[in-house]
């Protein structure tokens, strides 16, 4: 590539780069600099006082508890689910195309909707963590199974025929093939399902509103209430300490896959 | 060409310049933001100010009693607040607007941690450079709700108190529980008229039971050290039992003989009220004043309205001048007393709005409370007596509301199993509410 046109990729790079800076860096930025300050307009500051006191609190503690243990169910039970939707769908049958499309249905279907409906069967008991669980796969996993299935269709046939030459099972063909080329979809699925995850808070806090019971109360709530209370610094901590976490859980997953990509490399 | 840049150059820099000089002679602008009910008074206490002070201009913004309206408000004055860039002053009922169809949401959801979310601006310094101001001119046990970790950030305008007015004929009576009071309000309630499909409660002084622990619970929340100073097990019983007046004979009872309560129901229900507001003049010599104390003899009672300062507002000295208008002898207030007016659903003690400057109570009641003591020989002392009492004040919030809300779902459902469960939610609510 010359200069020239590399010179092209960024000028038309730049309007969603200058929007990326404005309106999630800068901002980021402000709320970095919030969380260690005390009060309106982040003019005390005050160091870590905030993170100390927020990540000794028992309630973030609970929240985020309740939060780790809904992704950590969630997410690895939709990518396992979507994975295997995926594979079925990929191979065509009568209804396949129908079938797909029912399971986008639920990201159509508005939040309210879902939750007025499951009103009804819960007939005022408490909603738990189960149901959070049940209701965020139920909505996101369409979504996840279009992503794979677009995976799925880029391996080239080829290689599962070749490997069916020299005698590879079904399950040797979906280890040695499938998998390991579909790991950048998997990667970019469990992106979007972390995200898809806190966006289940409208859920949570349509079902059982702005206090709800221990059991779902998740990080959201917990920022929700700072907002009411006027306490930015403290949301800002509970965003950034949460943005900490994803971040490190993607930062090791993007180095294993980006030495297993090295190490492959040097193999070949 | 050199021309031409230099000619933009020099343009530039005067434009610039004119900004400077235009900035050197800004107006010095105060905007207070308040409820509907409280603008007029916000509007002719910045005209005073004026008076002394013409270089300040006001600007009062006045949350919206539209619903919708308002939500949008709230949600862009709470952004705008947390960035530093929110009013600077604030003149607000701690609960929202009073007498309003529909709860109103408030600005701050709960006062207590508007105070420790560090936006309010600690107004210590301002109080003891100002030589008007004596602390002991006012209700200390009020002034004392406005406090966070030792500093002032609320000024308290007015409380309420939870009193119960009581015949010389209660005399006669020992005891009750709070379940017998409330079958009594219950039969007040069916004898009287409905008023446009609201009953209409006369002489219903039984009812106040309701709000009475509405400012005990809230008390048992430590916002400094973000925990419950009771059990949680303890404050559900206290919940689930109700809590009763205090006073040597209204003594806390788990059980009423169904003998003196039958007698007692009778009374109410064909014969004269024992427990009632004076409607008469001649009642109040008669009769007494009982509040609701804690075990250690301490009154409870509540912030209605307070003023403070934003902690991003750029005139702190002019502002806190303007707030401590709100508590001048000269202009204190209280609010009306609605003597036989009261609203089921929305019962509030008998006298409400009592302004927190001891020295205006008198003329108060006299002049503007209207209605029902106009007598000047009435003998007013027991009155003073208790409001002096006043020992635990706390600053409404949302804990407040809820209990409201919770309490009127026992009182419509009356089941005892939703009772238990909406005590238990309570109480989860109280807890976290401490905690975050």
């Amino acid at each position: 590539m010359t200069r020239r046109e590399n010179r092209v990729g960024y000028l038309l790079a730049l309007p969603a780069i200058l929007g990326f800076l404005v309106f999630y860096g800068l901002p980021f930025v402000l709320a970095v600099w919030n969380s260690f300050t005390l009060g309106a307009g982040g003019t005390l500051f005050i160091g870590l006082e905030n993170y100390r006191r927020i990540w000794g609190n028992t309630l973030f503690q609970l929240a985020a508890g309740n939060t780790a243990l809904f992704m950590g169910t969630g997410i690895p039970a939709i990518l396992v689910l979507s994975l295997l939707f995926a594979l079925l769908l990929h191979k065509k049958f009568k209804g396949s195309r129908f079938v797909k499309l029912a399971f986008l249905f639920p990201m159509v279907v508005p939040a309210a909707a879902t939750v007025m409906t499951l009103r009804i069967y819960l007939n005022g008991r408490t909603p738990g963590m189960a149901l959070l669980v049940v209701l965020y796969i139920w909505k996101n996993i369409g979504f996840d199974i279009v992503l794979l299935l677009a995976g799925l269709t880029m391996i080239p046939g080829e290689y599962y025929e070749s490997a069916r030459l020299d005698g590879a099972g079904r399950w040797q063909s979906f280890c040695y093939i499938t998998l390991p080329l579909l790991l950048p979809m998997l990667f970019l699925t469990f992106i979007i399902s972390v995200l898809n995850a806190f966006k289940s808070f409208r859920e949570a806090f349509l079902l059982a509103g702005e206090q709800p019971a221990d059991n779902i109360y998740m990080l959201q709530h917990f920022m929700n209430s700072n907002f009411q209370n006027l306490n930015y610094p403290r949301l800002c901590v509970a965003a950034i300490s949460c943005f900490l976490v994803i971040f490190v859980i993607l930062a090791v997953m993007y180095g294993g896959w980006r030495l297993r990509e090295k190490g492959g490399g040097r193999n070949e | 060409m050199k021309y031409a840049v230099g000619l933009v150059c020099l343009s530039a820099v005067l434009v610039f310049m004119s900004g400077c000089g235009a900035s050197g002679q800004k107006e010095k602008v105060l905007t207070v933001c308040t409820e509907n009910e409280f603008a007029d008074m916000a509007e002719s206490l910045a005209d005073y100010y004026r008076l002394q002070n013409p270089e300040v201009r006001f600007k009062v913004v006045t949350l919206s009693m539209d619903e919708e309206k308002r939500e949008a408000e709230i949600k862009k004055l709470r952004t705008a607040i947390m960035t530093g860039a929110g009013p600077d002053v604030f003149v607000l009922s701690t609960d929202g607007p009073p007498n309003t169809e529909v709860p109103l949401e408030p600005l701050f959801e709960n006062t207590a941690k508007v105070m420790k979310a560090g936006v309010l601006l600690k107004l210590d310094d301002y109080m003891e450079a100002d030589e008007a101001f004596h602390r002991e001119d006012y209700v200390e046990a009020v002034l004392e709700a406005g406090t966070f970790e030792g500093g002032q950030y609320v000024l308290p305008i007015s409380y309420t108190m939870d009193l119960m007015y009581l015949d010389s004929g209660v005399e006669g009576i020992a005891q009750w529980t709070s379940s017998a009071l409330d079958v009594l309000t219950e039969e007040t309630l069916r004898e009287t008229v409905p008023l446009l499909e609201q009953p209409f409660l006369k002489n219903a002084g039984t009812a106040q039971l309701e709000t009475m622990w509405q400012s005990q619970i809230p008390a048992l929340i430590d916002y400094e050290n973000e925990c419950l100073q009771m059990e949680e097990e303890e404050i559900g019983r206290m919940i689930a039992e109700g809590t009763t007046f205090t006073k040597e004979n209204l003594q806390d009872v788990t059980s009423l003989d169904a003998a003196d309560f039958m007698e007692m129901y009778d009374k109410v229900r064909y014969g004269n009220r024992y427990f009632q507001f004076p409607k008469l003049e001649d009642q109040y010599r008669s009769g007494r004043f009982a509040a609701c104390e804690n075990e250690d003899g301490k009154v409870y009672g509540s912030v209605q309205y307070f003023a403070a300062v934003g902690r991003g507002c750029k005139l702190p000295q002019e502002a806190y001048e303007y707030i401590r208008l709100f508590l001048l002898p000269e202009f204190q207030t209280g609010g009306q007393v609605g003597v036989g007016e009261h609203y089921y659903g929305n019962i509030r003690p008998l006298h409400q709005e009592i302004p927190v400057c001891r020295s205006v109570r008198e003329g108060w009641l006299r002049e503007i409370c209207g209605g029902y003591i106009r007598n000047e020989d009435l003998p007013l002392e027991e009155l003073w007596s208790v409001l002096d009492k006043v020992g635990v004040v706390t600053i409404r919030s949302d804990v407040n509301r809820r209990l409201e809300e919770v309490w009127q779902q026992i009182g419509r459902d009356n089941d005892n199993s939703d009772k238990d469960k909406l005590i238990q939610e309570l109480v989860g609510f109280m807890d976290l509410t401490a905690k975050e």
